[in-house]
């Protein structure tokens, strides 16, 4: 009984000083500096205790952020200026990928640029940040978003891919690696990626809850440690990496997933500005995704960043 | 007080708790909005004139998608009610696809019937039609066979007997799994409009989500139970007129305010 007491006292205080940190995330290729983290056992390192859950949506790692069941998240951009429009006490503390979507279209289409899509359905997933690029590429060609195309709405990016094959869309706002798979395996063309508008706009960022940075600033500056040196990793180790994305991304051949980590596709970085934020977040607003713009100060928090930088 | 009254009533009571459980912040607003937030953004949508294309759009869809499962389950249910061996043959077959959820359909719904309106159609009419298939065998199975005989010796052929006999026997359960068949249509809604749709209360929900705003998934949440409880009263209307006959002969009247031995 009283070995039991003890036990039970030693796993609370080891509760109490090292508390697990949950980190959400998805199967993306630019969330690689996380299994990487994962995989080699980096956060011990540094002493933490932290679980990276797979989640299979974006909305689903703000709900359990909104909940406290997470402490961080990581999900595109968008997703996060979203949640905090709406309230959700949560900010941007770093990057993790830039890039890496783009248009697909049939090989046998006779699509060959952006402004043939002109009266075309293309598909996308509505507010995402495939369809604020899609949107964004479409004004840029001098098309008017939803009087020139018709938009299909899926939830799911591997919803997509049939449609396209079928013909039942003439093109699809994707994301990597299935651009560079559906173009290594012949049956796609990628009409163009977004970096053409956008120079490397951003994409998946890195969030903290702010109850989060507010007491435990200590460990959330170790794990932004930790995700620059995983970044270092994925971006010195590709062929590694791309084995590392393929455990945790099912069905992925490593030889697609490693071309599509290649520089001119996506990149792995974890710097952000105010300035991208605010554009990212003007984009939203102009296309009714968001009412109001937040104060970049209620989005973005880059202390924990500059003073790792400084060291 | 009336039975409408009665009930509002108790949503009244619900509603006030609701609002004063999120007002006095026992449950944060982020995750439970008051319901005055949730009317507010009904007006807002409803004077932009958006609430009217998502609510006809998914009414469109879900009335459909019943009346094919109706078409489809209400003869097919009376054969195989009456027909056991027919029955053997289809029993393993509807038992193998009955506990699919909607959304497993979607891919095969897509590539059968494109996107858009006519899968999620589908999906409606294949999270329905199962339920109301085997509700209304059983209830056809289940008909008393004096009844039939009774009118076989009066002189009425087979086809006599099933429109006269059988098919009023089962009217009053044919009803119940209208009515299940119908709560089910609205409940494959939101995963009908996940199929590439423009509009509906589902791709407004799943919208909403997508952008967390909490209070347009209530609104829709209303909106869907507001429509499949209006639809609901329609049915129990028709119900009441087509099995007039039953009144004075139900349990019920024995209990309650009707307790006249």
């Amino acid at each position: 009984m009283r070995k039991m007491l003890v036990l039970f006292l030693v796993v609370g205080w080891v509760n109490l000083v090292f508390p697990q940190i949950l980190i959400g995330v998805r199967t993306a290729t630019d969330h690689s500096p996380f299994y990487v983290a994962d995989k080699y056992g980096l956060y011990e390192k540094e002493g933490l205790k932290v679980e990276v859950r797979l989640v299979p949506s974006n909305t689903e790692i703000v709900e359990a952020l909104k909940r406290r069941d997470f402490q961080m998240g990581v999900f595109p951009i968008p997703t996060a200026i979203a949640a905090i429009s709406q309230g959700v006490p949560i900010k941007i503390v770093a990057m993790t990928g830039r890039g890496g979507d783009g248009i697909l279209v049939l090989n046998e289409s006779g699509i060959k640029t952006v402004k043939d899509l002109k009266d075309k359905r293309i598909a996308t997933i509505r507010a995402s940040i495939l369809d604020i690029m899609l949107r964004y590429a479409l004004e840029k060609e001098g098309l008017v978003p939803e009087r020139d195309v018709k938009f299909l709405y899926f939830m799911k990016l591997g919803d997509m891919i049939g449609p396209l094959k079928t013909k039942q869309v003439e093109a699809s706002s994707h994301t990597e690696p299935f651009l560079t798979e559906a173009e290594l395996s012949g049956w796609g063309r990628i009409l163009v990626y977004y970096d053409n508008y956008w120079k490397d706009h951003p994409c998946c960022v890195v969030v903290a809850h702010q109850d989060f940075i507010n007491s435990q600033p200590q460990n959330l500056k170790k794990i932004l440690k930790v995700h620059l040196e995983s970044i270092r990793y994925v971006n010195k180790n590709k062929e590694d990496t791309a084995r590392i994305i393929c455990e945790y991304m099912k069905g992925f051949d490593p030889r697609i997933v490693l071309e599509s980590l290649s520089p001119r596709r996506m990149k792995v970085d974890y710097q952000i500005t105010p300035e991208e934020v605010l554009k990212m977040a003007e984009l939203m607003k102009r296309y009714g995704m968001i009412e109001e713009i937040p104060p970049v100060e209620k989005m973005l928090d880059l202390s924990f960043l500059k003073e790792l930088a400084q060291r | 007080m009336n039975r409408t009254l009665k009930g509002l009533l108790l949503v009244l009571v619900f509603l006030g708790v609701w609002e004063f459980i999120s007002r006095s912040k026992l449950i944060d607003t982020l995750l439970l909005p008051p319901p005055s937030s949730v009317l507010f953004r009904g007006w807002v949508l409803f004077s932009k004139g958006e609430l009217w294309g998502h609510i006809g759009a998914s009414l469109w869809r879900v009335l459909l998608g019943f009346v094919l499962a109706i078409v489809f389950s209400l003869p097919l249910g009376v054969i195989l009610g009456l027909y056991p061996k027919v029955a053997e043959y289809f029993d393993p077959l509807l038992q193998l696809f009955r506990p699919l959820a909607p959304p497993a359909w979607i891919p095969l719904a897509i590539l059968w019937f494109g996107i858009g309106d006519r899968a999620a159609i589908f999906i409606i009419f294949i999270g329905t039609v199962f339920s109301m298939l085997l509700g209304i065998m059983g209830a056809t199975k289940r008909v008393n066979k004096d009844l039939v005989k009774v009118g076989l010796t009066l002189g009425a052929d087979w086809r006599k007997a099933v429109f006269y006999i059988v098919l009023p026997s089962i009217a009053p359960f044919v009803f119940t799994y209208l009515r299940i068949g119908l709560a089910l249509s609205w409940m494959c809604v939101v995963a009908s409009e996940m199929v590439a749709v423009e509009r509906g209360i589902g791709f407004m929900m799943i919208e909403a989500r997508n952008l967390f705003r909490t209070e347009d998934v209530l609104l829709g949440m209303g909106v869907v139970g507001g429509l499949g409880y209006g639809i609901d009263l329609m049915i129990r209307q028709i119900e009441h007129k087509v099995l007039r006959w039953t009144k004075g002969l139900m349990a019920h009247e024995l209990f309650g305010d009707h307790r006249t031995l």
